[in-house]
């Protein structure tokens, strides 16, 4: 099933990707529907249709919030390798995924794929903005240890910026530039912690940072928290530049519920979806797909989960389809942009974890 | 810990002093003094047109208008006939967090029946709230309402056993409105011998429909139907213990289908007529509900997952369907050929049934037949959300009162 890893993931065209993907999906909605019996009855009683599905679009879904509620496997318990959890606010429930050994192969393979997609295959010297005692605790991990973990393998000889207690750790970063000086590296964090605990803490401590030309940062997780504070992502680019020397600056777009097939930012600011997954708009009353460059309730699909109904998924995050096969950085396939959260719905997302 | 009324202060002092001085006000049973408050109280509402968004307020100074205590008090004199009416002394309210007016209510009642009251409210804020409580904090603030005033405490604080214990040690009655969760735990918390606890627990409610009727029923009934169903199901995100969350259709297979089918284009009707929208996040809670429901119970979708309401038929309303209901508008259809069939569906936690197309003989014959506690209230749709002064069960004028018995 996981053909994920052979795939080139932006050299395919949209019309090509829609078929193939199309057939895979479907195929991988029947595997659950047999393998998972909550998910079987989910199908028959709210996506009767289901095996009539002849589009993407047409996929029966899950809301993405169900995770929070319920423990879906379509594996044998054996067979569960990790249990990776969304990390909720205070108060609020985190998701559960299970991963077995296969699955979550094909969710780094993938991940693989499109990161070195854009940053090349050469594992540079890399920073990790958050807790040195992040991976303490590997056995459930939460979305953000998670996330560092997977992003990990793209660097080396790692460093954390931060301590336990979220503060700065300049010597720490000082350490680190020297050593690798002239060189480029690659910093990895999450937007907010990012914005509060490296920006923040810089402009506080009234220091800038020289990162060496070529460096890059990779950063996720979510603008809820910065939205709220009004900053734009022109605003977070520029003070990466000011503060850090750093002009290569990649969002992306994932969640717990489907580690592996992110939406990366290229130098054009759009995400893109990659071969594994797919990305539709709805409206978010209706649920009717919306053409493209209009905003509305995003659904994601992917190839990778075979260990858990979770291949097609409503979110609750906005956003629009910015185009198809056409963003001047190369990449085929659907771009898009996430505009956040739907207003008043419960809180949801890596970023929103331990940092007020 | 916070006064609120008579007067706002953070000192601890002031709530002490206030708590001592209630211990020594006295009241009569629909006092003049409290008469003339709640019709102050009343008036202030309802010639406020800042308000008038505020439909809970409104119907809150209906219900305390003077003309609605008269009758009120009519009732208190005759059940006042087979023995003397007196107080209980202090009542002590532990208000719910999610529905505003209620400790209003509550308290109000407990008030005309002469007693004195201490009013605990969440810290939880929102704009109705303050706006009510400034009001009444105005209107105590009267000169003519200085024994109201005396009579009466309204504190916030956070959850906190320490405080509610010594409340509770004040107090000849206990009130607790909440979830089922507060009641267990406030009921584990100590109260004098001589004090006596009134619960409001969580509970459920129904829409009961004959489906004859429906059919039958000329375009302008059905319009107000539709109107009234509306009301019930649509206020407070149908998140009150009143409203319905489960519709029961009287009637055969085929009677219920074509009665559904001029139903819910009505309702559909009455929503558009209403220009009412629904919300993007209040769709996506149904559909995990929804899903998760799927995994619980045989359910069949009616048309579209993004109707609004979303309604799915099922067989009954177990109790994992009702532990899981969302509110927001997420309906369970169910089907019983007669009236009769129907007593095992309803449980304990079963409170109101907003009801169209029955006689109230029926009725009452059905409601011998139904399970202990199932079903304290049974009303015309349209009026799930009326608060009453007889509620689960209780009459609320005997329960804030004591007969003295003179022989």
């Amino acid at each position: 099933m996981h053909a994920a890893q052979e795939t080139l993931p932006f050299a395919c065209s949209q019309p090509d990707k829609a078929l193939q993907l199309h057939q895979r999906l479907h195929a991988l909605t029947a595997h659950h529907a047999a393998a998972c019996a909550p998910y079987a009855r989910m199908l028959k009683a709210l996506h009767p249709a289901w095996r009539r599905a002849a589009t993407l679009e047409a996929l029966p879904w899950l809301p993405v919030g169900l995770f929070k509620r319920m423990r879906l496997a379509s594996v044998a318990a054996d067979d569960i390798v990790r249990e990776l959890r969304s990390s909720g606010t205070t108060g609020s429930t985190p998701s559960t995924v299970l991963l077995d050994r296969a699955t979550a192969t094909a969710q780094s393979r993938a991940l693989a794929s499109i990161v070195m997609d854009f940053i090349g295959r050469e594992r540079l010297p890399m920073l990790v903005i958050d807790q040195n005692d992040l991976l303490s605790n590997r056995n459930a991990l939460g979305a953000r240890a998670a996330a560092v973990l997977g992003f990990s393998t793209f660097g080396r000889q790692h460093a954390y910026a931060l301590r336990p207690d979220m503060s700065l750790d300049l010597t720490l970063i000082e350490d680190f530039l020297a050593r690798h000086a002239g060189q480029p590296v690659l910093l990895f964090g999450f937007t907010a912690v990012v914005w509060q605990h490296l920006l923040d803490a810089l402009t506080q401590a009234g220091r800038t940072l020289k990162f060496a030309p070529g460096s890059r940062l990779i950063h996720g997780g979510g603008w809820k928290r910065l939205a709220e504070r009004q900053i734009s992502k022109a605003q977070f680019k520029a003070r990466i530049g000011e503060l850090l020397g750093i002009h290569a600056v990649h969002d992306y777009y994932g969640m717990a519920e489907q580690v592996g097939s992110i939406f990366m930012e290229c130098e054009h600011g759009r995400l893109h979806v990659p071969a594994y997954a797919e990305a539709i708009v709805r409206n978010p009353l209706t649920l009717r797909p919306l053409p493209l460059g209009e905003s509305g309730v995003i659904q994601v699909l992917s190839e990778l989960p075979a260990s858990y109904p979770g291949h097609s998924l409503l979110t609750e995050d906005v956003g629009a389809i910015l185009g198809e096969d056409d963003c001047p950085c190369g990449r085929l396939g659907r771009s898009l942009c996430v505009e956040g959260r739907l207003p008043r719905a419960e809180l949801r997302g890596c970023s929103d974890t331990r940092v007020a | 810990m916070e006064l609120i009324l008579p007067h706002a202060s953070s000192k601890p002092d002031a709530v002490t002093a206030q708590l001592d001085r209630l211990q020594a006000a006295r009241l009569q049973p629909f006092d003049a003094r409290t008469l003339a408050f709640l019709a102050a109280f009343a008036e202030r509402i309802l010639r406020d047109t800042g308000l008038r968004s505020a439909p809970e307020l409104v119907a809150l100074a209906y219900w305390f208008r003077p003309a609605a205590i008269e009758i009120l008090q009519q009732r208190y004199r005759q059940l006042a006939e087979h023995g003397l009416l007196r107080p209980r002394g202090v009542a002590f309210h532990i208000a719910p967090a999610n529905v505003d007016a209620v400790f209003v209510y509550s308290w109000f009642l407990s008030l005309l029946c002469g007693n004195r009251n201490i009013v605990r409210i969440s810290k939880r804020e929102n704009p109705n709230r303050t706006a009510l409580l400034a009001l009444l904090g105005e209107v105590m603030a009267r000169p003519e309402h200085a024994d109201i005033a005396a009579a009466n405490a309204v504190l916030a604080y956070a959850r906190d056993d320490g405080i509610t214990t010594d409340l509770s040690a004040r107090c000849h009655l206990r009130v607790v409105w909440g979830g089922d969760t507060t009641v267990r735990h406030v009921r584990s918390l100590p109260l004098p011998p001589l004090a006596t606890e009134l619960v409001f627990p969580n509970r459920s409610a129904w829409a009961l429909l004959d489906a004859q009727t429906v059919c039958e029923a000329g375009e302008d009934a059905l319009k107000q139907a539709a109107s009234a169903f509306h009301n019930d199901t649509f206020w407070f995100g149908q998140q009150a213990c009143s409203s319905p969350r489960a519709v029961l259709w009287i009637g055969s297979t085929e009677r219920v289908e074509a009665a559904r089918a001029r139903f819910w284009p009505a309702l559909d009707a009455e929503l558009a007529r209403r220009g009412a929208q629904d919300e993007a996040a209040q769709l996506a809670a149904r559909l995990v509900t929804a899903h998760q429901a799927a995994t619980e119970a045989e359910l069949t979708l009616a048309s579209a997952l993004s109707d609004w309401p979303l309604r799915l038929m099922t067989d009954s309303f177990s109790p994992a369907l009702r532990a899981h209901h969302c509110g927001y508008g997420l309906l369970y259809e169910i089907q019983r050929d007669r009236l009769d069939d129907s007593a095992g569906l309803f449980v304990a936690e079963d409170q109101t049934i907003a009801y169209w197309g029955f006689a109230r003989e029926a009725l009452a014959a059905w409601v011998g037949r139904l399970p202990d506690r199932a079903i304290d209230r049974i009303v015309p749709l349209g009026q799930a959300l009326r608060f009453a002064d007889r509620w689960d069960g209780h009459d609320l004028l005997l329960a804030f009162s004591r007969q003295v018995v003179i022989e």
